[in-house]
């Protein structure tokens, strides 16, 4: 670059500017007082150039008013939700999925949704807020809602006592949400006050709003408007919370479907709530009896924790060894006490030596209880049971859980099983995805035999996978001759 | 940009670094409060450098529209302050470049409002007699200042905003404007001297100065 001869002028102007702002060396600044102190041209040229330095002062500032933070964050939350969108629709089938499962793409989107609930406060007039605010009492309550076909249908279930208020913390929980009668004041102070995951949660919420399409939105807006006019729309609305939160614990096989007709599918639920009560397999145990149960099963894991690893797939074992202790517990607890599913995994998933255990170990009244049942029940109870309290005691999975989870999703799936699994609500999506990892990786003879008598796993090919039925059983060491 | 874990760790100190960590982090509250903290700032910035004040709110949100757009490959390697006024920078090099200007105006004249008035809005509040006397002298100096910065060139009044409404150190205008501590020197000196040449008529004879009635032949010679 060319440079153009420095005249001394304009070198002495240089340390002069620099003298006033500060940024001379120690040895530089002493140089300047000297001549300043000599020479009064360099003094009057000193003061000239501070005061034009001052005269700056007179520039306005630029006050910004609220509207200009508003649009700001406006255009970014927007260019957030655009970003979520567009990798969605774009990213490659696993990253997508990944980014799903393990909630990546809702950080973006709660940053979108953080905004947007942000913008509310400074004005709630705007268009784009007000369809927020008009729908957020269905979006709160978008899963129940769904599972309640109309009015008519939750006036069954009112009347057929089943699902009656009960003195429980989800009372207090339906209290707070919009369009709970009774709920004071603002939505937009409602939305403030989320934390950052419902915030999220509620951002998600939108999201499948948005896809299911127009006539269910008008469908669910209807629903809730009746729910919200009728004169005991509190209890109304606690039926289908506590209606939900049942139907939730169904396996997906069993759930009855909204085609039925409000009448016919009563009459499928008072039949399965009869069976409940009378069976008992769908709940766990009360009390004393959950927490020596729970403590068995952590007995158990802890013991036998290894020997289960081992017997995995060796993709499964590299993934487990980067993850933290606690999480391979978690998963191993899992994987040990699947839901039941039928024929597939009724064969002793506990053995005798398991059975005498656990019922010397509950209460009396429980243990008369399964005193009386059969074989096949008591096990079939007890894999409820365990099963049920996994579910209870074991929440999250963990970051190395949900890239299992991830890669199970685009490598063992088929596109059909991934698409059945994306229109679910993110909780039942994520448990029913880890229902199918489950039953498709865990191993075949971890239960054949009790925990003292593992033998060597099967040849390929046999087993109690879904896909493996058992052709040959081994013999059972104890009785040469007989099968276990 | 790659930058070394001393400078890092040296910048994370900043508490505006911090914030902005959180950002890429997609911490909306943290994106929030570096908005509030830096929208007055950047539009005064901006409005000066570009001479409108419509625009400069426009390109002030585009800046803040590439932090966002830039947080995930954001690393600690300045001050927050200079990297959002590098980016501020060239948001006002971009407008200016493809800016039509009109040659009898330069900058584009204010609006009445926020901003101030224009100097027949000062005359004609005076002839009513709305205004008073020193509001009418105030807001004439504050007009004829800044003309006076704005026939200034780009670099020399970026950084001469940088240096008298961000108070930034000869080093942090070089890190922001690329240049070597030398060259802001000359830059800020040079600046100066202008400023001085063309408010001293109006200060000593009531002389208003013209847009082009500086030299800016000197701006493309600085020395990097």
């Amino acid at each position: 670059m060319s440079q153009e001869p420095v005249n001394a002028e304009s070198l002495l102007e240089e340390q002069l500017v620099a003298y006033l702002d500060g940024e001379l060396d120690g040895e530089s600044c002493r140089r300047i007082e000297e001549l300043l102190a000599v020479d009064p041209e360099i003094r009057r040229k000193l003061h000239r150039l501070e005061r034009t330095w001052e005269m700056l002062d007179e520039l306005d500032t630029a006050p910004v008013g609220e509207d200009f933070t508003r649009t700001t964050l406006e255009m970014v939350a927007l260019a957030a939700e655009q970003d979520v969108r567009k990798s969605v629709e774009e990213a490659p089938r696993r990253r997508r999925r990944t980014w799903l499962l393990s909630g990546g793409g809702m950080f973006a989107a709660g940053l979108a949704g953080f905004m947007a609930f942000t913008l509310l406060a400074a004005n709630p007039n705007r268009e784009l807020n007000k369809a927020l605010i008009r729908d957020l009492p269905v979006l709160e309550n978008l899963d129940e809602y769904r599972q309640i076909q109309d009015i008519d249908f939750l006036r069954l279930l009112q009347k057929s006592g089943l699902f009656s208020k009960e003195n429980s913390k989800e009372e207090t929980d339906l209290a707070s949400r919009p369009g709970t009668v009774g709920v004071k004041g603002d939505l937009v102070e409602y939305i403030q006050n989320l934390k950052p995951e419902q915030k999220d949660e509620l951002v998600h919420k939108r999201e499948r709003f948005a896809g299911l399409g127009p006539d269910e939105q008008n469908r669910l807006r209807e629903l809730h408007e009746q729910i919200q006019k009728d004169d005991e729309a509190d209890e109304l609305r606690g039926i289908t919370n506590r209606y939900y939160k049942w139907y939730r614990l169904l396996p997906s096989y069993s759930r009855p479907e909204l085609t039925l007709s409000a009448e016919k599918r009563m009459a499928w639920i008072k039949d399965r709530k009869q069976k409940e009560q009378t069976e008992i397999t769908n709940r766990p145990p009360a009390g004393k009896d959950s927490e020596v149960l729970w403590k068995w099963m952590e007995d158990y894991e802890a013991e036998h924790e290894k020997t289960f690893v081992d017997k995995l797939p060796e993709w499964i074992q590299k993934n487990l060894k980067v993850m933290p202790p606690a999480a391979i517990r978690r998963w191993v607890m899992m994987m040990m006490w699947p839901r039941p599913q039928g024929e597939k995994n009724k064969e002793s998933q506990f053995s005798d030596g398991n059975l005498v255990e656990l019922r010397s170990i509950f209460t009396t009244e429980t243990q008369k209880l399964l005193e009386a049942k059969s074989k096949a029940e008591q096990i079939k109870i007890l894999q409820n049971w365990t099963h049920n309290l996994v579910r209870q005691n074991n929440p999250g999975r963990g970051p190395g859980m949900d890239k299992l989870l991830a890669e199970f999703f685009e490598k063992d799936l088929t596109a059909e099983e991934r698409d059945s699994l994306m229109i679910l609500p993110s909780e039942d999506m994520q448990q029913r995805l880890l229902g199918l990892y489950i039953s498709k990786n865990r191993p075949p003879d971890m239960f054949r035999r009790g925990p003292d008598e593992f033998g060597p796993p099967p040849p390929p090919g046999e087993g109690f996978g879904p896909d493996q039925r058992p052709t040959e059983r081994p013999e059972n060491p104890e009785n040469p001759g007989k099968k276990p | 940009m790659v930058v070394s874990e001393s400078s890092a760790r040296k910048y994370a100190l900043d508490p505006e670094v911090r914030l902005m960590l959180e950002v890429r982090d997609d911490n909306a509250a943290a994106f929030e409060e570096l908005v509030l903290r830096y929208q007055a700032r950047l539009v005064t910035i901006l409005r000066h450098l570009v001479g409108d004040a419509d625009q400069a709110e426009d390109l002030a949100q585009e800046v803040f529209m590439r932090v966002y757009r830039s947080r995930k490959s954001y690393e600690p390697g300045a001050k927050f302050a200079t990297w959002l006024f590098t980016i501020a920078k060239h948001v006002a090099a971009n407008a200016l470049r493809t800016r039509s200007r009109r040659p009898e105006i330069m900058p584009a004249p204010l609006d009445s409002g926020a901003m101030g008035v224009t100097p027949l809005d000062v005359m004609l509040q005076a002839s009513s007699g709305l205004m008073p006397v020193r509001q009418l002298a105030k807001a004439e100096i504050r007009d004829v200042v800044r003309v006076a910065v704005e026939s200034l060139g780009e670099r020399q009044r970026l950084a001469v905003l940088l240096n008298k409404f961000e108070n930034m150190s000869y080093a942090d205008i070089a890190d922001t404007m690329k240049l070597s501590t030398q060259a802001v020197k000359s830059l800020l000196s040079r600046a100066r001297v202008n400023l001085h040449q063309v408010l001293e008529p109006y200060f000593e004879r009531g002389e208003r100065p013209t847009p082009d009635g500086i030299d800016n032949s000197q701006e493309n010679k600085t020395q990097k």
